[in-house]
């Protein structure tokens, strides 16, 4: 499952290095706020950003724990001095939940390579990602982040999982 | 009736059935049904009927209704020579009998030839007999059998017609317009039946008797071809096509049983339920046939459908039949059981629900089977089950067919699915399976998680065709399907199964050549070496958050997509500078078959999260990161980069992805 616009999936296999995320034109649909959010399932698993807003993203995996599915996120993105930062986080999903709140935290404090000691990884809450999707290939994120601030972004499907086609559960 | 009594009264049928049937090429069915009623030897009388002669008036020439009086009465009549006790009326070849008028009349309504009360076989070379088609003829059905024994022998029936009135006058006889038969047997050999009338019966209408056909003809009739009350039909190597009815188009059983082999219902019609068969109460069983392009115009069971009954389909293809409402293909309605195996329901067309087939009751079993191509409008395009029923499929695949909701399969809430070393995967429109009732028994291959939950993966099955021995049609299985040598060989050693493929080739075949001969999944069991599913590289469960146990507050998103058939590996690697976060980023291809992949990642920089500007981002090689797998759930990832170095970390499972699970063959 990739975002429908082979091109810019075809490009980023020839070459990260000039790597231009082009706005997928289904992007606009997913501004929509009348669309009718779907189940949450493991099917949205997967690479999701914003077109408006190339070069930050998020992964998501939907798991099944001992505590019922869960989702597990990453967004990568930068901060206001230009710095590249990641908030990452998990939330368990309500059963039949359209919309998933997952607290995140930024990390700090460590080093590379054979200098990486845990001890050093200091975690600071930093707000919260709130996913709802529309369809197979569109959603939103609510983001209310501290320090950033909040607000809504509208996400494409950049990529999925092989096999693990999208399952339409509103039905 | 009790069918000894047959036996009895009938016990000299086999020597005439040596006599009278010199063109007739034994069976196994018609062996068998002469075997049951042989046991003595009489002395067979020839009447000889003049060509075409239907008069009745002692005009010095054997006409067809003398012949069978003389036969009944054992005495002479006109030219006719008395019968005794089993008789042979001979038809001059290629003779055409036309009857111009009511020969009798009694409750059952008018009559063109004295009814048969004794044993009759009647050898006609092709000789045809049938009702004027003569504007103003009476109407009259042509044969009435009361406990009797007919047995035609290269007759052609035509244009019989039995219904409540004759000529404007009220007439009670509404049964069978080619042949009533009542406490009687009824057996035709290389014979036909067509364009006959009745209220009930348009070609035939048995109550309380045998009928046996055999390549033969029950065709252009109304209303059905058959239609039988508590009687026995047997019917081998014959055609019952292009019938027409409100309920049963080709034949309605009531209280009946059936048993067909090599034969073929085509073409068939009914208004309301069962377009080639119909009706409740009733034991069928069909095998080595084919149920094609019959419709049931309003309701439900284009090919089949039948309520209270048991069904055993066997080697046998339901095929192109359309109903207006549910079971496209076959349609068994409450308080039924029975089996399909070893056959292929294929483009069937549903108006509503269950594309293939719709069960409603208590306990079904497909097995070894092929549900493909059929369509339903809302719900299950290949199988549909509701209201209690409980379906186990196993050795069966179920592909290519389309439904809004449950394109394979949908079970309603309060029924079940059991699937069983089965294929669902590939069907259109909506998931694969839907409803609450669909459930894993073991070793299947789902293309999605709506069965069960987990997929398998595209199941890789080829076109539905004749695969390489004359059978019914399977989906054969291409390189690197997850279905190869993936099943579980108890399942193949069931009862239905019985260590076979649909096609009837052995199984277990060690189709992967590793050494281990285990059951494909799906009804048909690959007999060359193919490539293993998988192999040991990198797959799609591979997919998930990773990270070194080692190295908490480090780690790694990592998805496996496919484009256009190219498998790809997606990395996000979260780390570290200088107590500073770090990201980067990259994705590659992998080759076919390979646990490992070097993926180039880039490092970005250049905008600020609150006033975004894409424009500003600048992306720069970073080095590489080298996964390897070892296991469903362990691998390494080696790094090396112009300004970190290199490195290696091997890595755990933080999160695994739902509904996707490593291949069996695989890791």
């Amino acid at each position: 499952m990739i975002n429908s616009d082979h091109k810019l999936f075809a490009l980023i296999l020839a070459s990260l290095s000039v790597l231009i995320w082009s706005v997928d034109a289904s992007a606009a649909e997913g501004a929509d706020p009348t669309a009718t959010a779907r189940k949450i399932n493991s099917t949205y698993s997967g690479i999701w950003y914003d077109p408006s807003r190339d070069g930050e993203g998020f992964t998501l995996v939907i798991s099944d724990t001992t505590a019922g599915p869960t989702a597990v996120v990453s967004y990568y993105t930068y901060d206001n001095q230009k710095q590249s930062v990641f908030l990452v986080g998990s939330e368990s999903i309500a059963a039949g939940a359209t919309s998933v709140s997952i607290p995140v935290v930024i990390t700090s404090g460590a080093n590379f390579g054979d200098g990486f000691k845990p001890a050093d990884v200091i975690r600071t809450p930093a707000g919260t990602l709130t996913f709802r999707f529309t369809s197979c290939n569109i959603g939103t994120v609510d983001y209310d982040l501290d320090p950033l601030g909040n607000g809504r972004l509208s996400i494409v499907r950049l990529a999925g999982v092989e096999s693990l086609d999208c399952i339409d559960n509103s039905q | 009736m009790n069918p000894n009594e047959i036996v009895i009264r009938h016990s000299s049928i086999r020597s005439l059935y040596d006599l009278a049937n010199t063109q007739f090429r034994p069976t196994r069915c018609a062996v068998a049904v002469a075997m049951a009623l042989a046991t003595s030897v009489a002395t067979a009388i020839e009447i000889q009927v003049n060509a075409g002669d239907v008069t009745v008036t002692g005009d010095k020439s054997c006409s067809i209704q003398e012949a069978i009086t003389a036969a009944n009465t054992d005495t002479a009549v006109d030219t006719c020579p008395a019968g005794n006790g089993p008789d042979i009326i001979i038809l001059p070849g290629n003779s055409q009998f036309t009857l111009q008028n009511i020969d009798n009349q009694d409750q059952q309504g008018n009559n063109g030839l004295p009814t048969i009360t004794s044993n009759i076989i009647i050898r006609g070379h092709n000789a045809i007999i049938k009702r004027s088609s003569d504007a103003g003829t009476d109407h009259f059905r042509i044969f009435r059998v009361v406990s009797g024994n007919l047995r035609l022998n290269s007759v052609t029936i035509e244009n019989g017609l039995a219904d409540f009135t004759d000529n404007g006058i009220s007439a009670p006889g509404v049964y069978g317009g080619g042949i009533y038969a009542f406490d009687s047997t009824v057996t035709l050999i290389s014979s036909t039946v067509s364009g006959n009338t009745a209220s009930v019966g348009g070609g035939i209408s048995s109550s309380e008797s045998v009928i046996n056909i055999i390549e033969s003809e029950i065709s252009n009739n109304d209303a059905s071809g058959i239609n039988a009350n508590k009687s026995t039909i047997t019917i081998q190597d014959s055609n019952i096509s292009y019938n027409r009815a409100h309920l049963g188009g080709g034949m309605v059983l009531n209280n009946s049983t059936l048993s067909m082999t090599n034969s073929t219902v085509a073409g068939n019609h009914a208004n309301t339920f069962g377009g080639g068969l119909g009706g409740q109460f009733s034991t069928v069983n069909i095998d080595g046939s084919t149920i094609r392009d019959n419709r049931a115009t309003d309701y439900d069971g284009g090919g089949i459908q039948f309520g209270g009954s048991t069904l055993n389909l066997s080697t046998s293809t339901v095929s192109g039949n359309n109903s207006g409402r549910d079971g496209g293909g076959i349609k068994l309605d409450e308080n039924s059981q029975g089996r399909i195996s070893s056959s292929t329901i294929s483009r069937n067309i549903a108006g509503r629900g269950g594309g293939g087939v719709e069960i409603w009751t208590n306990q079904f079993n497909i097995a070894n089977s092929t549900i493909s191509t059929n369509t339903a409008s809302t719900k299950g395009g290949g199988i549909a089950s509701w209201y209690g029923a409980s379906v186990t499929l196993t050795n069966t695949t179920i592909t290519e067919n389309s439904a809004q909701i449950g394109s394979g399969a949908y079970s309603q809430p309060l029924s079940s699915i059991f699937f069983k070393n089965s294929i669902v995967g590939n069907n259109k429109v909506g998931a694969n399976c839907a409803g609450e009732g669909t459930t894993d028994s073991g070793s299947n291959v789902f293309a999605d998680i709506s069965c069960s939950g987990i997929t398998q993966g595209d199941p890789k099955l080829g076109p539905l065709q004749i695969n390489g021995v004359a059978s019914t049609e399977t989906h054969g299985l291409l390189s690197g399907s997850p279905a190869l040598d993936a099943g579980d060989n108890s399942f193949c050693a069931d009862n239905l199964i019985a260590n076979l493929d649909q096609r009837g080739l052995k199984r277990p075949f060690d189709g992967d050549a590793d050494g281990s001969a285990i059951c494909d999944i799906g009804s048909h069991e690959n007999h060359t070496v193919l490539a293993p599913a998988e192999g040991k590289g990198i797959q799609p469960a591979h997919s998930g958050a990773w990270f070194d146990t080692s190295r908490s507050g480090e780690g790694y998103f990592i998805y496996i997509s496919n484009n256009n058939g190219q498998r790809s590996v997606t990395i996000a690697y979260y780390t570290y500078d200088n107590g500073k976060q770090m990201w980067v980023i990259g994705t590659e291809p992998i080759a076919s078959g390979s646990s490992t992949v070097k993926v180039p990642m880039t490092v970005t920089t250049g905008t600020v999260f609150s006033n975004f500007d894409p424009t500003e981002v600048k992306r720069a090689n970073w080095g590489t990161l080298t996964l390897t797998f070892t296991a469903c759930d362990a691998g390494t990832i080696s790094y090396d980069s112009p300004q970190f170095g290199s490195g290696i970390t091997t890595i755990s499972r933080l999160a695994t992805v739902s509904g996707i699970t490593c291949n069996s063959n695989g890791f």
